[in-house]
Order: C-alpha cells, then structure tokens, then sequence
C-alpha cells in the first residue's frame, strides 16, 4: 500500500488515540497499516507492540519489538519488552540477554524519567531472581550429572564460581622477573611434592631450636630493611617496621653460619627441598615472625621462578593468607606452598606471635635448562656493577 | 621513621648529590637509583630553578646508559643459555620487546592453566595422520569452491539475543565459513560432500561440550580482510588450524607471538588469548578449523565442563510453569 507521510501521521496519532480510549484491536489495525507501508520509526513500532500487547497477541507483539530493536538496537523500552517476551515464553536465557543490555543502557543513559525507572528497577528483580534460579539450576543439573560439590576438582570448583561471578580471576604480575608459559596457580597442594612429609616431619625439632632462638633478644629483624646504598623505598609502612621481623638461616644465596650451627633439624630438613641457587636471591630461607595485630598488605613478589613454601610453627588462631581469590589458614606442621606472584596478603589477628619457617623452592615445570638459564641470568644481574 | 619531607627542589638537589657521590665512586647501579629517583621527582615538580636542568639532563643520560650498558651485559650472558623458547620469551619480555598476555576467555575461565599461545604440533599424537590427508582435504575443499558451495558469514547475528557487533565481523562475508560441524551438531549435507576430510577428523580428541563444540568448518579469509583482535569463549579447548590454501604472508598473532600459515602443517593455539589474523595478498587463504580439548585437562574435568555447558543450555527452555 502506498501512503504518504501525512496520511501515516494522521493513522498513528488516530492509532494512539484508540489506544488511549481502550481499543487496542483498532490502534493494532491501524498503526499496522502505517508499519506494512514501511514508513514506520521506533516510535511507531514501539506503539504498535503496545497496541498488539493490549490486544492480547503476544506473538505480533514480539515482532513489533524485534522490528523496533532492529531500528534502533540500544531503545531501551524495546529491550525490557523483548526481555519480558522471552521471559512469558519461558526462554530465561534470551530474556537475562535482553534484561542485562536494558541494564547497561540503563547505567549508561543515567537520569531516567519515572515510569522508565520503574521499568529498570523491575528488571533488575527480575534478573536477581533468575540468577539465584540459574545458580540453583547449575547446581542440581551437575549433581545430576554426577558433578555434586563433593565430585568436583579444587580448579572445577573454583571454575564454578569464577563462573557465577563469586571469585575472581588472578594472574601472576611478578615485579622484577616473568617466566611465560605456566600455570597460574595460587596454592600448590602439598601432596604434590614426595619431599614434603620429611620437611613436615621435621616440625617439632625445628619448633625447639626456633623457641631457643627466640629466647634470646634481637636475634629477629624487620623484614624489610632500608638499604643505604639505595633510595628509601617504603612498602606500605613495612619498611624498618618489627611488626613484620625475620631471622635468616640463608640469607643472600648463602646459610647463615651462625645460624645454620644452631639449627641442625631445620638445615636437615631442608637438605631434601628442590632450594633453587640463584646468584645472592635465593634461597632465602628464614623464620618469619607477624607481631600480634601486624597486617601484611597484598602485594606481589618479583619473580615467578619459584614457589614460596611455609612451614607453620606457632600459630595462635585468627591468623590467615590470602593468595589470590583464596584464603587459608596456617595449620602447626602442614605446609602451604604457593606463588608468590599472584597477589597475597597475610594477617594476626590474634594477640600472640605467629611465625613460620619459610622458604623458596624451584617451580615444579621448569625443566633442569630453564633453571640453569634462570639462575645464569640473575648471576649476570647481580654480577653487573661497572658497565 | 619516615624522613622528613624537604622542599622538592633541596630534594632533588640531595638525590643528583648522592648519585653523583655514588657515580665517581664507581658504583653506576646506586648512582643509577637515586638519579632514577631525582628524574621522579622532577617529573612531578612543577617548576624547576633552571640551574637543575643541566645536572638533570646529566642524570639522564647516564641512567640511558646504564640502561643500554646493562642490557648489553645481560644479553650477552644468556646468549647461549639454550634453554629453549620460553627462557627466551622471557628475556624479551624483560626487555620490553614482547607484551605479556594471559587467558581472557569471554564465558568460561577455566583456573590453573598454562598460559601458552601456541602449542607445537610435535606434543600431539594425531596430528601426523591428519597433516598426511591434507592433499585430500584440500581436494574436496576446491570441489567446494569450484561448485559454487556457499559459505555463511563466520560472524552471524544470533536470533533472540541483543546485536554483538563484532569489530564490525558480524554478517561480513570477508571470513566466510563452510560448516562441517557446527556448535557440537554435525551438518549432515556438508560432511556428506567431505567424507575424506570427516575420516582424517575421526582419531583426532574433538572437544564436545553440549551445544558448543565441536565446530569444524573450512575458513576462508577474502583477499585484504583482517579479523581484528579478540578473545574467544572458553580456554578447556585450544583451536586446530590445518592450512589448505596458504599465500604466503598470510598470519596469525597469539598474545605476542605471529606464525603464517604453511600448507599442511597445523597450528595449535589458545584462542582465548587475544588474537587477531590477516590476509594481505590478493588471494584466497583457506584452512581446515577445528576444536580439540585441552590436553591439561583430566577426563573428569573434562565430563565436568561438558556438563557445566548442558546444564546452562538446559536452562530456562522450559516454559515457566503458571
């Protein structure tokens, strides 16, 4: 049918006006023949689908919306109507797309009038519920499976939950040095390692000769020590602080001698530990005390070549470590090894001292030539002074 | 415990003197702190007395120095480490000459992953069976071509969901696609056309998640299109090229690395690292797509990601109950 603009004009405003007075069927009829002349805005297909709701056809509804979004994709009412079409027809997974989109040209246009608000923040009930519903439905359907909570591996676990938007994703951002190529992995688990059980073996003995140590004043220092012969660098209030104190058995690549003489067991232990020998970085081994109240902010390490392990001591509860999007707590003789790369932090919040024997080890997939070649290349750093 | 704050302009002055105290003692990398240090502040003074500039210039180029000497030194030492290609990547990663990219899957992230671009065709058992029958897929492809077989916008506008352009793919015919298996359903009437090509497919570790994977299609790239960068959907697969039609100068960048095409020699890679392709001759490029799992991934895990996709694409199909 041929028609033009004044003769469209005239039916929508006579459309409108039908729809005004509670005669959808007549507004539908005649905002249609405006549509099928092809001369129709997003306006006009919006008030056709009003027409056609009201008009009690959901179907020629949902193809006034398709064809208003197919206009004009970001119209906001055409989102939320064609969320509400898929939602009546039970397909939640088409309306949560519209729903979500309506939500985000919502948050983007900003100030909305009344009645459109109103829409939004339906919506937004809408889609909290069908979220929980698709949480509840994930859940039982890999039950069913036979993927229950309890059938599931730690990453299929925390897959789940990156997926629902629980946990976050954490990479290694190390400070100094990236290997490529590796997992990104927060906790290696200490089943994993056959050398493990011999350190873990050895707590009660290195226990003693720490207590013996700690007997004594000053053995400890803090962590961090300014370095006279750089510029102050503060790490979050750390630096010179004794809230965070350490005492090394290696320190600078090397065992502390006088160290070393007062801790056989630990010395011991460790002899079966993959220590990596990287020029005067490591290892670095040394009991690590966190004062009462003392908070280690996150932060990550500078090479993501090896693993940091800890061996728990004293460890009074309400003290915990997060590595990335996972928190543990320190268990007396279990081990925690972990990468030191992914961002971490550690806690005391009880009212007495924890401390824990910590050391480095080389990482698990570095073959014998990569670890040669790591080591090589901290030697050249460290061995660089005059250019 | 914290120094005191001095005036900027005494702290900078304070910082060039101890550098300068470090540099005729013949200690570059302290002087190079704290003139490091000096170039920081400056960079965030306002302005400066003008007798600053010149000793601020000095620090400078001695810190380019250094800098230059000191990858000089290291280069050289790792020159002939020989410890393969991913000790190398890291050195130019910690030179600045290569970017670091990881997994950014745009659905479903699976954790503890290696972050590897490209994995080499020498790791996987099927693949010398498959690259032999390249001549007679590259066969049945031409047949294709030569009958006027049509392929379908690799991008296509997905019915009931909100328009996702993408980087203005979507309905673009310059990446054409000839389906063979499409999201986890085989298309009987193309593979029918390609029975060489479905018995190569047979020994190879197809990822099957539900509705997802796998798909297998014959991708064409027109002379001159450029598939932007992007992400793809879900890392518990890596994504097989076998190259049927290759120009040479034809590539593909993964994270930071690029690799062309060669005839008959797959490429294995991780496609939810950014990625991006081109075609910049004036022929046809043409490879053999497909899925395969990843081969970190154990066989309950990977039942678990196939139910975890069955189970999403089980949701909300059925009608809400009054």
């Amino acid at each position: 049918m041929r028609m033009s603009v004044q003769e469209a004009e005239a039916r929508v405003r006579a459309g409108a006006a039908a729809l005004q007075q509670g005669r959808p069927d007549e507004a539908a009829r005649l905002i249609g023949e405006v549509t099928a002349a092809g001369i129709a805005n997003a306006q006009v297909w919006l008030l056709l689908a009003h027409a056609r709701a009201g008009a009690g056809d959901p179907a020629g509804e949902e193809a006034a919306v398709d064809s208003l979004l197919a206009a004009d994709p970001q119209n906001l009412r055409g989102l939320i109507l064609k969320g509400d079409g898929r939602a009546r027809a039970g397909d939640r997974r088409a309306a949560t797309s519209f729903y979500r989109r309506a939500r985000q040209v919502a948050a983007a246009v900003g100030e909305l009038p009344p009645d459109l608000a109103g829409e939004v923040s339906r919506v937004e009930r809408v889609l909290a519920g069908f979220e929980q519903g698709y949480k509840a439905h994930l859940d039982s359907a890999l039950a069913e499976r036979g993927f229950g909570a309890d059938a599931r591996s730690a990453r299929f676990q925390q897959s789940l939950d990156i997926l629902a938007g629980e946990k976050e994703i954490f990479v290694q951002q190390p400070t100094a040095y990236y290997f490529p190529g590796l997992p990104n992995i927060q906790f290696y688990e200490r089943e994993r390692f056959d050398w493990a059980e011999r350190v873990e073996a050895a707590t009660d003995a290195i226990r003693a000769e720490l207590r013996a140590l700690m007997a004594e004043t000053d053995a400890f220092r803090p962590y961090m020590v300014a370095d006279p012969d750089r510029p102050r660098a503060d790490f979050h209030g750390l630096l010179d602080n004794p809230q965070w104190s350490s005492l090394y058995l290696w320190e600078d690549g090397k065992p502390v001698e006088k160290n070393a003489a007062r801790c056989p067991a630990a010395f011991e232990a460790l002899s079966h530990a993959p220590l990596p020998h990287i020029s005067v970085r490591a290892p670095v081994v040394m009991f690590s005390r966190l004062a009462p109240g003392a908070r280690i902010p996150p932060h990550t390490g500078m090479l993501n070549a090896r693993l940091i392990c800890h061996l728990p001591l004293i460890v009074p509860p309400g003290c915990g470590f997060r590595v990335g999007n996972e928190v543990r707590e320190w268990e007396e003789g279990k081990l925690i090894i972990f990468d030191d790369t992914i961002e971490h932090e550690a806690w005391n919040d009880s009212d007495e001292d924890r401390v824990v024997l910590i050391f480095d080890i080389w990482r698990p997939e570095l073959s014998e030539e990569e670890r040669g070649a790591v080591a090589a290349m901290f030697e050249a750093v460290d061995s660089y002074r005059d250019g | 415990m914290a120094e005191p704050a001095p005036s900027s302009d005494a702290a900078i002055r304070d910082l060039l003197a101890r550098g300068d105290a470090y540099r005729r003692a013949g200690d570059v990398r302290a002087a190079t702190s704290f003139f490091q240090a000096a170039l920081r502040q400056a960079a965030q003074a306002g302005s400066l007395p003008r007798d600053l500039l010149e000793p601020l210039q000095s620090a400078q180029a001695h810190v380019r120095q250094a800098g230059a000497d000191y990858q000089a030194h290291l280069e050289r030492a790792v020159a002939d480490a020989g410890a393969g290609p991913r000790f190398d990547e890291a050195i130019d990663i910690l030179f600045g000459r290569r970017d670091i990219f990881h997994q950014q899957p745009s659905a479903f992230y699976f954790p503890g992953l290696p972050q590897r671009q490209f994995y080499e065709r020498e790791e996987f058992a099927w693949v010398g069976a498959l690259e032999a029958e390249t001549a007679a897929i590259g066969a049945e492809l031409r047949a294709l071509l030569d009958g006027g077989a049509s392929f379908v916008p690799y991008v296509e506008a997905e019915a009931d969901r909100p328009p996702q352009d993408f980087h203005g793919m979507q309905d673009d015919p310059s990446w054409g696609a000839y389906y063979l298996w499409k999201d986890g359903s085989p298309v009987a009437d193309n593979a029918a056309r390609c029975p060489r090509t479905v018995a190569a497919l047979e020994k190879v570790p197809m990822s099957r998640i539900g509705s997802r994977t796998p798909s297998v299609l014959f991708s064409l790239l027109q002379p001159g299109a450029h598939i932007p960068p992007h992400h793809g959907m879900l890392n518990s697969r890596l994504i097989c090229h076998l190259p049927l039609i290759a120009p040479p100068g034809c590539w593909l960048r993964v994270g930071n690395e690029t690799r062309e095409w060669e005839e008959g020699k797959l490429l294995i890679f991780d496609d939810s690292i950014e990625h991006e392709a081109m075609n910049p001759t004036a022929e046809l490029r043409v490879i053999l797509l497909f899925d395969i799992w990843r081969p970190e991934l154990s066989e309950a895990e990977r039942r678990g990601v196939s139910a975890v996709f069955e189970a999403i694409d089980g949701y909300g199909k059925a009608p809400v109950s009054a």
